[in-house]
């Protein structure tokens, strides 16, 4: 630990203090207005004054639930796939001997860097080949490659204590069950952090939805949202503000649960 | 329990030759010791016993069956590292039963076998308790049950005792030789101190830079080294080693005399070792260097004009002070030699053990 003088933690602290307030007072003015009646939503007093959920029922109106299944939905079977197939991609790259693995390596770091707007297109000229356009499908399968994931758990993978791997295989383990009994289960903090940061990714995504989802049924959360801002006109702001409250809960809510376990990975994996 | 040949066994890491095609034999029912000293291949050798490391060239056969090419997991062994390797996740239970569960016995047997394996190295009352929640000592025991509960054919253990403290490495090296006799267990100890090798095994192996120098009981290591490596290694205080010039092939240190079968050797490196030289009335004249009180014994440092040499006095009170001058004497049945050039042991014969050596040891054990 580097010890800081007085008055440099003095600073410090007042600068993390102003950009957490930056940061946050916007995001209570969100959840306020969300609770305020259609009258307030203008009033320059920042809560409301008789507190109403009405804002909300309207949300649900308009099939603001399907949108949300959607989400959840697709979000969790996409992450447990991005999840489960980083975990035994990381396996083969830390464990196996095998021709080009450092070739191929270096092609999952690669693609790491690729930006997501460059292959969007031919991905999607894909899926409607497919015939995915407009299902869960389309939400899923293109993203179940994750790189970064892949990177993160072989690292972790790599300073697996070998001693316990050669004891599982001592005594009798096969590498599925080495993968599965032995090193999974030790691995729970670089695995939450995982979830986490695939979690956000997922859930907030904005772009890819609306390009290969169409009907209504089809929609996300974050896509569902945006129909209060463009057509509805001035008094839509209310449930605007309540949508994206309920928006920004569940990754709030995944990110509170597993941060505890996050901190360590990113710390231990020197990422910060 | 099986019998183990390993012929020509070699591993290389890069340009490292860890282990320089060995060949040893193990009896059903044996305890070998591999000692030598840090990175002379111990580790690598049990490794490759055991199929967690594969042999860049040789054969390992179990009871005369190649298992050279066999993975770990099908070759029934039970392997204890020296850091213990305890899953950090399963309780104690859990761990003794992971090898079970591996083998697919049904659950029915398994809390039997578990609570026999915990009964015999006594950790009964720990079974639901986490690695992190026990002592070096309880951790060690929870290894052996780990790997006792499958009844392996051979039992091998990297180092298993080097980190508990002195007393309790001391109870559990009986303990281990107990349960290996009882159970009949084809045992292969890896260690670096020679007190545990030599409490424990049947045999012991002498490794030094990835070769095997010796093999023989204890006994026979310490009495005839068969070169310089093992004659340095084994005993403590280290023996002492010193070059001389024999003359007509006879060497001598004091009254003692041997004559070697090579009368034509210039030059001989002779063995004394510390607890073998006595002070006496008459012998080799030297000075008291240095005295080091060893608790039991006494360690005398004294030069003399074939070169210092150690003696380890077992009278506990310190008998001669430093800068004095005293003879030495030593029996010339135990006297060594050895090739100065290449290590290797000589034969020597005994003849003039002059009874004045005799008789001036007796006067000077009478000493108070
Ligand atoms: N995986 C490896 N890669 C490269 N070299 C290795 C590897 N494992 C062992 N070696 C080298 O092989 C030699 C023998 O190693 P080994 O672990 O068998 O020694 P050891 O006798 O067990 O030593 P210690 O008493 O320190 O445990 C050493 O020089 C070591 O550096
Ligand atoms: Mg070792």
């Amino acid at each position: 630990m580097v010890r800081l003088s007085a008055s440099s933690r003095a600073i410090g602290h007042a600068v993390t203090a102003t950009l957490c307030c930056l940061i946050l007072i916007p995001m209570a003015l969100v959840a306020l207005t969300a609770f305020k009646s259609q009258p307030e939503v203008y009033s320059a007093l920042p809560w409301p004054q008789q507190p109403t959920l009405e804002n909300f029922r309207r949300l649900f109106a308009v099939s603001f639930d399907v949108y949300l299944w959607n989400s959840f939905a697709t979000t969790i079977l996409r992450v447990a796939g991005q999840v489960l197939i980083a975990v035994l991609a990381a396996y083969a790259f830390a464990r196996f001997e095998f021709r080009f693995r450092n070739a191929l390596f270096a092609l999952v770091l690669g693609a790491l860097m690729i930006p997501h707007s460059l292959t969007m297109i031919p991905i999607y000229i894909m899926v409607v080949e497919l015939g995915w356009f407009d299902s869960w499908a389309a939400l899923i399968i293109p993203n179940l490659a994750f790189p970064f994931g892949v990177f993160l758990l072989r690292q972790h993978m790599m300073q697996f204590p070998k001693p316990l791997i050669d004891a599982a295989r001592a005594d009798g383990a096969s590498h599925w069950k080495i993968l599965w009994r032995i090193i999974v289960p030790n691995m729970g903090p670089a695995i939450a952090g995982l979830v986490i940061v695939a979690f956000i990714e997922c859930w907030n995504e904005y772009f890819w939805p609306l390009l290969v989802t169409d009907s209504d049924k089809m929609r996300t959360i974050q896509i569902g949202i945006r129909r209060f801002l463009d057509s509805e006109g001035v008094d839509s702001f209310g449930p605007l503000m309540a949508g994206v409250t309920l928006a920004s809960l569940p990754a709030l809510l995944v990110f509170f649960v597993l941060q505890k376990r996050v901190m360590d990975t990113f710390v231990s994996s020197g990422i910060r | 329990m099986a019998a183990i040949t390993i012929t020509c066994l070699s591993k290389t890491f890069g340009a490292v030759k860890a282990v320089d095609a060995i060949d040893l034999t193990i009896l059903d029912g044996e305890f070998v010791a591999i000692l030598g000293p840090s990175g002379c291949g111990k580790s690598t050798t049990l490794f490759m016993l055991s199929g967690i490391e594969t042999p860049t060239g040789g054969r390992v056969l179990f009871d005369g069956d190649d298992v050279t090419a066999m993975e770990a997991k099908d070759r029934s062994i039970g392997l204890v590292f020296q850091s213990y390797a305890l899953y950090p996740h399963m309780t104690v239970r859990e761990n003794i039963a992971f090898p079970l569960d591996m083998l697919k016995i049904p659950k029915t047997l398994r809390a039997e076998r578990v609570a026999r394996a915990a009964g015999i190295v006594q950790i009964g009352e720990l079974l639901d308790r986490r690695p992190h929640q026990l002592s070096g000592g309880q951790q060690q025991r929870v290894a052996l049950a780990r790997v006792l509960v499958k009844e392996p054919r051979l039992l091998l253990l990297d180092e298993p005792l080097s980190n508990l403290d002195a007393s309790l490495r001391h109870a559990m090296r009986s303990e281990i030789r107990r349960l290996q006799r009882r159970l009949g267990l084809t045992t292969v100890l890896v260690t670096h101190d020679q007190i545990e090798a030599t409490t424990m095994a049947d045999r012991i192996v002498i490794m030094n830079r990835g070769r095997i120098e010796q093999v023989g009981t204890a006994d026979e290591l310490y009495r005839h080294p068969a070169n310089l490596f093992v004659a340095g290694f084994i005993g403590s205080p280290a023996m002492n080693l010193v070059t001389l010039k024999p003359a007509h092939g006879e060497i001598r240190v004091g009254a003692a005399a041997a004559s070697l079968q090579d009368r034509s050797l210039a030059s001989v490196t002779v063995g004394l070792r510390p607890e073998h030289l006595r002070f006496a009335a008459e012998g080799l004249p030297g000075r008291i260097a240095l005295v080091e009180p060893m608790g039991r014994e006494v360690l005398y440092e004294i030069e003399t004009e074939i070169g210092v040499l150690r003696l380890l006095d077992p009278v506990h009170q310190i008998r001669h002070r430093e800068g004095e001058n005293v003879s030495i004497a030593v029996s010339p049945d135990n006297l060594l030699a050895f090739e100065t050039e290449e290590g290797r042991s000589l034969p020597l014969t005994v003849h003039a053990s002059g009874p004045e050596v005799a008789k001036s040891l007796v006067r000077s054990e009478s000493l108070p």
